[in-house]
């Protein structure tokens, strides 16, 4: 009797196609990557290693590299840079997470209404915000130091945005704010994942709430939290309307990053180093991109 | 003057009469929109086959926009842009030379001299001005009467203007509610303008004479920061959150009644009077007398690989044309003629028309915008009380000079 073999999907049979049926499913979006990816990013790459000189573009190999790391203003720029990361990450997952948990606590009533609400900083356009938190922390005329001051916690203004040391974490504040819903949606969301079988098995024998939390809760969290990391850290890195609208980079660079820069670079028609700073942190950013990618075909 | 420019009006006519058919395109920011169609509307009226083709460009994008178009093969032939980039890019031989054209066609005589010295690079016109403004004072005359000030009487001189600051600083249960001034000094372009003025003012020069490198160690230099940042740092008649503002702010501060007087263009007037404001308005007290202004706004330009430069230099001497100019321009036209229409004889507006004639167009070189930077990071430094104003300016100095 001959048997019959089952039916293979069309997945399966597009992963291990050799006649080449593949191709009229595969070449478009192909064409469109190569088109919309590829394209511009070696375009960046080469303009990254030519300049225009008398005779026109010339290559010059990593000539606008070595001259953007010898830039006066870099070390600031890269110092900025890996403070304003690490605090915005830090920062919206802490908060995040706090908001999530909150949210979920018996007391809360409505937490679908509290959501929302919460949702509302990542939802507003970040040039509306930063303009109204830009108003908020003026020196004199802000209403920050104007509540602060009326409570008796401050006997005079604080220069939220023109102070050398306040001003960055006061941008981030900013980002943290805009950043934070992202995070609680997702932690939110991994939280109703936790199964109840496992805490209540805990509960009978004996867990407290915070070991609960600590020994079942965080690590079924893991797998979320880490790619809601590299996704802040990758917003961070490229993060530029808040800070060009609360700051332009000022007082004195104080907190300007390189996503800051490159757009100077742009604005001042020194495209060939703006490429060259586009490119270093494109590479910053693929670093955390490429553990995304790679966290994800693992749990695939 | 006037018979002249009528006379090349009416040759230009003839020359590009009904028989031409001509199509180019031309590239103007939104907030010509209106006024561009009426004019080519008119224009395309009279010259039958002629077409224009309007292409509107954003503030925010057009320097970008119009430096890739002039870059590649296939740009607009005629582009409204700031006059104080057109230098750049004329050493950069990306523009059309019309100093034979506009000397065919126009009287260099009816336009404002530094209208016209903003589209001039090595002896050569390489633009048609048909804006151009400068700043001027404008103060609050309620405030005025309230410190015992008389309204009819501004400040003229920089020492008055400091003293009538510090008579509108008013200070309330220790906390200061109300400045003098304030200056727009979050904003590198805002901050540095404002810089420029008071150093033209005190006879000082940013280029040396040769071009090959910045004069900012000068005691010119020098006192100018001085006289700026003292505003703030000694005097206290302007607010240190004067580093949190741009341009808009600066409005925002005075409309709010937070300070008294600023440093602001003929734009700003109507918005403040439609607000009901009782404002008042005068020339740039500056040193001894009125001071120096730069001078911006914008010109219609033919770049170098325009399809059909010809065609587009007929609609731009349209442009300057005196009444073209009245349409077009949202402040004051380059054209003299245009600027005596009564278009532009508001009382509140005369003193920014007679400052026009103090007026110095604002540098431009290659590398320009991180010379700015440079500047405008030590000025914040000053400000920040990290630097003192010699060293700041020493070390503004160094770094510049070392572009070139």
């Amino acid at each position: 009797m001959k048997r019959s073999t089952p039916r293979r999907g069309f997945l399966a049979r597009l992963r291990t196609d050799k006649d080449g049926e593949w191709a009229p499913f595969v070449l478009p979006a192909l064409f469109v990557s190569v088109l919309l990816t590829v394209y511009p990013v070696g375009s960046l790459v080469w303009t990254s290693l030519t300049n225009i000189g008398p005779d026109g573009v010339q290559f010059v190999g990593f000539a606008n590299y070595v001259e953007l790391f010898q830039m006066p203003r870099f070390a600031r720029i890269l110092g900025n840079t890996i403070v304003w990361t690490l605090l915005t990450t830090l920062g919206a997952l802490i908060l995040g997470c706090v908001a999530a948990v909150a949210l979920e606590h018996r007391a809360v009533v409505l937490p679908g209404v509290w959501r929302a609400i919460l949702l509302l900083p990542w939802i507003v356009p970040q040039v509306a915000s930063a303009t109204t938190w830009k108003w908020f922390y003026s020196s004199e005329f802000g209403m920050l130091n104007h509540m602060l001051m009326t409570v008796g916690i401050i006997d005079a203004p604080v220069a939220w945005l023109s102070s050398a040391l306040v001003v960055l974490p006061a941008v981030a504040l900013v980002q943290i704010w805009s950043t934070f819903p992202f995070v609680m949606l997702m932690v939110s969301a991994g939280l109703q994942s936790v199964d109840e079988s496992v805490l209540e098995a805990a509960r009978l024998s004996g867990a407290g709430p915070w070991q609960e939390f600590r020994d079942i809760v965080v690590p079924s969290l893991r797998g979320v939290l880490f790619i809601v990391s590299l996704v802040i850290v990758v917003w961070a890195l490229n993060s530029f309307t808040i800070i060009w609208v609360i700051t332009q980079g000022g007082p004195a660079g104080r907190s300007s990053i390189f996503s800051i820069y490159v757009y100077e670079s742009f604005r001042n028609f020194d495209l060939h180093r703006s490429a060259a700073a586009s490119v270093v942190l494109l590479v910053a950013s693929l670093i955390f991109a490429i553990a995304y990618m790679a966290r994800l075909r693992r749990q695939s | 003057m006037k018979t002249k420019i009528f006379g090349a009006a009416t040759l230009w006519l003839l020359a590009c009469g009904p028989a031409a058919a001509e199509s180019i395109t031309w590239w103007v920011p939104n907030w010509d929109e209106e006024a561009a169609r009426e004019l080519v509307a008119s224009y395309e009226e009279a010259n039958p086959g002629y077409d224009v083709e309007i292409v509107i460009t954003t503030w925010d994008t057009m320097a970008q926009r119009i430096l890739t178009a002039m870059s590649g093969n296939n740009p607009p032939d005629l582009i409204t842009e700031l006059q104080s980039r057109i230098v750049l890019y004329a050493s950069r031989d990306m523009l059309t030379d019309v100093t034979d054209w506009f000397d065919r066609d126009l009287a260099r005589e009816d336009f404002i001299d530094s209208a016209l010295a903003t589209g001039t690079f090595d002896g050569r016109l390489y633009a048609v001005p048909f804006r151009h403004d400068g700043s001027g004072l404008i103060y609050n005359r309620d405030m005025f009467e309230d410190a015992g000030l008389d309204p009819e009487q501004p400040p003229r001189t920089w020492e008055e203007f400091v003293s009538f600051g510090e008579a509108l600083t008013v200070e309330q249960n220790n906390v200061i509610t109300q400045y003098g001034t304030a200056w727009p000094f979050g904003n590198l372009d805002n901050a540095v303008v404002r810089y420029l003025q008071l150093l033209y003012d005190g006879g000082g020069t940013f280029f040396n004479a040769d071009r090959t490198g910045v004069e900012l160690d000068s005691p010119a230099a020098i006192d100018a920061m001085q006289r700026l940042t003292d505003t703030i740092l000694t005097n206290g008649i302007a607010p240190r959150s004067s580093l949190e503002i741009d341009n808009t702010g600066l409005r925002e501060l005075f409309a709010n009644e937070r300070i008294a007087m600023f440093k602001g263009g003929p734009f700003d007037v109507d918005p403040l009077v439609d607000a009901g404001m009782n404002i008042g308005t005068a020339t740039l007290p500056g040193t001894g007398g009125i001071g120096t202004t730069t001078v911006d706004g914008f010109s219609v330009l033919v770049p170098g690989r325009a399809n059909n430069p010809e065609a587009a230099w007929q609609f731009a001497a349209f442009i300057a044309q005196p009444d073209s100019q009245t349409r077009l321009t949202a402040t004051f036209p380059a054209n003299r003629i245009a600027a005596e229409n009564e278009r532009f004889s508001a009382p509140l507006l005369q003193p920014f028309l007679a400052q026009l004639d103090e007026g110095v167009p604002k540098p431009s070189a290659e590398g320009w915008g991180e010379m700015q930077r440079i500047l405008f990071d030590h000025m914040q430094s000053i400000l920040l009380g990290s630097a003192t104003v010699e060293d700041a300016m020493m070390s503004a100095n160094e770094e510049i000079n070392a572009l070139f």
